[in-house]
């Protein structure tokens, strides 16, 4: 009877509800702030307040470019910076005026399909400069960050579109993006297989931009994929797009099933990273079948069913041991045996087939622990 | 007699209310933690709405607050409330500076057993969730919880019953003797 009061006692010390201390000292250091500025802070009454914000921000900055180039555009220098490079003086030019179509258009559809031009525009840059050798490492990483933006941009308008206006702008986003993947995908092999003793360094950081503009747009095409499958579905849907602390930027989306039941999904694009062990473990077992037999009835077969384990063991985690792999494998198997996991498995098994599901364990290092389960 | 002008700063009840913050932060954050979907990321920024809510309360208000913890507990549903009434709003990409994202460090000594209870304390109905995490996780008692939900302290303890019960049945192997 307590044993479970207890056990929720002590999630008042889990780690994973632990708030890092540096955001405390962040908000404490903020209210601190706010309390010496007295009237300098609008304080929040609702939320999109920080939002409304940067769009008057923006604006304004919106105008004061727009002057400039309203000033630049009688002698027609905006129209001869649209085929400019990023090594060109003419390229800032080129940009502000995006800049400023984006500020100035309203309609969210053309908007959308504005940064998708613009990221289609970034890919092309940086594949001419690639080509011509002329890519340096600076350069590679601004337009990257632009590409970003771009992207960003559009998948974050989908959601506000109407659904068939979306279903256009995803259709466009995914072949782009599958396109984008290709070519810099191709670009990155040719920065390898190029690469001279003395310009490793510039080499490897032009890589490190391009593998980020690759990742982003394969994720952004499975993304698009994704609803576009889910299209004729009614069902509510959120694209989120989250950056890391290496300025990584991953795409999930979350839907909401209108169904009988509400059913909320987060689903992430993104490939996993490090080292696939796998683990299989058939149940139920012999010996406890009889525990969870009515459990599986409901939803399943009553044939068996093969829960396999692969756990993507981070190689950029500071341990790395085989041995320490094998202990997480053996507790992985512990926790099958008990028919846990399985329970958390089952909620899963709506569609049919074969499903994933995947869980985000915050122990032992950055682990991300994938489970699988088929019917035999 | 004149009378006297509102202070701007009143310094005690900044200090008072810096050190509601020092021995609220974690409580209130673990409670929007487990109330609203275990997201570290969305926990703290409703977290931070907490407190600056509160402070522009304290600062426009003459009703003075008589048990703090309870209020912020209440500005904390409040919070959690609107956030849901409004679609969810999704970050512009331009405003988040990769150095201020939030870095979760490793959990080296995480039991199983307490993620697993984690994982089923998603699936319970949100009023239980809420009820629990107010019981047990922030360790109040049922006057205190009542005071919050706005209930009687005999209907929250009617209410925790319940939940323990849907809890204890989605995690029977969790109280196997091992």
């Amino acid at each position: 009877m307590n044993q479970l009061e207890e056990q929720l006692k002590s999630l008042n010390s889990s780690p994973a509800s632990e708030p890092d201390p540096r955001w405390i000292a962040q908000v404490r250091t903020k209210l601190a702030w706010v309390m010496e500025n007295p009237g300098h802070v609008p304080l929040p009454r609702m939320i999109p307040l920080p939002k409304a914000h940067f769009r008057l921000r923006r604006m304004m900055f919106a105008i004061s470019i727009s002057l400039v180039i309203v000033m630049l555009a009688g002698s027609g220098i905006t129209y001869a910076a649209q085929g400019a490079l990023p090594d060109s003086l003419l390229y800032p030019v080129k940009i502000a005026s995006e800049d400023v179509l984006i500020a100035i258009t309203k309609d969210p559809m053309k908007r959308a399909n504005l940064g998708l031009e613009f990221a289609n525009r970034r890919v092309e840059e940086i594949n001419i400069l690639s080509k011509t050798n002329k890519l340096d490492a600076d350069t590679a990483s601004r337009v990257q960050t632009r590409y970003q933006t771009h992207v960003t941009a559009t998948l974050l308008a989908l959601p506000t579109l109407p659904q068939d206006q979306a279903q256009t702008v995803n259709e466009s986003l995914s072949q782009d993006a599958k396109q984008h993947a290709r070519i810099t995908q191709a670009l990155e092999m040719l920065t390898t297989t190029t690469s001279k003793e003395d310009t490793m360094e510039i080499k490897s950081s032009v890589k490190a931009s391009l593998e980020k503009m690759r990742q982003l747009s394969e994720e952004t095409s499975r993304a698009a994929q994704f609803l576009k499958e889910k299209a004729r579905l009614p069902f509510k849907w959120n694209v989120k797009v989250e950056t890391e602390t290496d300025g990584k930027v991953h795409v999930k989306i979350e839907t909401e099933e209108k169904g009988g039941k509400k059913k909320k999904e987060k689903i992430e694009f993104r490939a996993p990273a490090g080292v696939p062990f796998t683990a299989t473990t058939t149940w139920p077992r012999e010996e406890q079948g009889e525990r969870n037999e009515e459990e599986s009835s409901n939803q399943l077969s009553p044939s068996r069913v093969q829960a396999t384990t692969t756990i993507w063991y981070n190689l950029d985690g500071p341990t790395t041991t085989s041995s320490q792999i094998q202990k997480q494998l053996e507790k992985m198997k512990r926790i099958l045996k008990k028919g846990s996991l399985f329970q958390l498995q089952s909620d899963m098994r709506t569609d049919g087939g074969s499903i994933e599901q995947r869980v985000e364990t915050k122990m032992e290092g950055s682990t991300t622990i994938h489970l699988e389960s088929e019917d035999d | 007699m004149s009378p006297e002008p509102i202070p701007t700063r009143n310094k005690e009840i900044e200090e008072r209310f810096l050190a509601a913050y020092d021995a609220q932060i974690k409580s209130i954050f673990r409670f929007i933690y487990y109330r609203t979907g275990q997201e570290k990321e969305e926990a703290q920024e409703l977290t931070q709405e907490v407190f600056m809510r509160t402070w522009a309360y304290l600062q426009e208000s003459t009703r003075p607050i008589d048990d703090i913890r309870a209020f912020l507990f209440q500005v904390a549903r409040n919070v959690i409330a609107d956030r849901w009434r409004k679609h969810k709003s999704v970050i512009p990409w331009e405003e988040v500076d990769p150095k201020d994202e939030p870095h979760t460090p490793p959990h080296p000594h995480a039991s199983l057993d307490l993620l697993i209870l984690e994982q089923h304390l998603l699936k319970l109905p949100e009023r239980h969730r809420e009820i629990l995490t107010l019981r047990f996780i922030n360790d109040l008692s049922t006057e205190e919880t009542g005071r919050i939900l706005n209930m009687t302290s005999n209907h929250v303890a009617v209410l925790t019953n319940r939940a323990l019960k849907k809890l204890r049945k989605l995690t029977p192997h969790l109280h196997e003797p091992t």
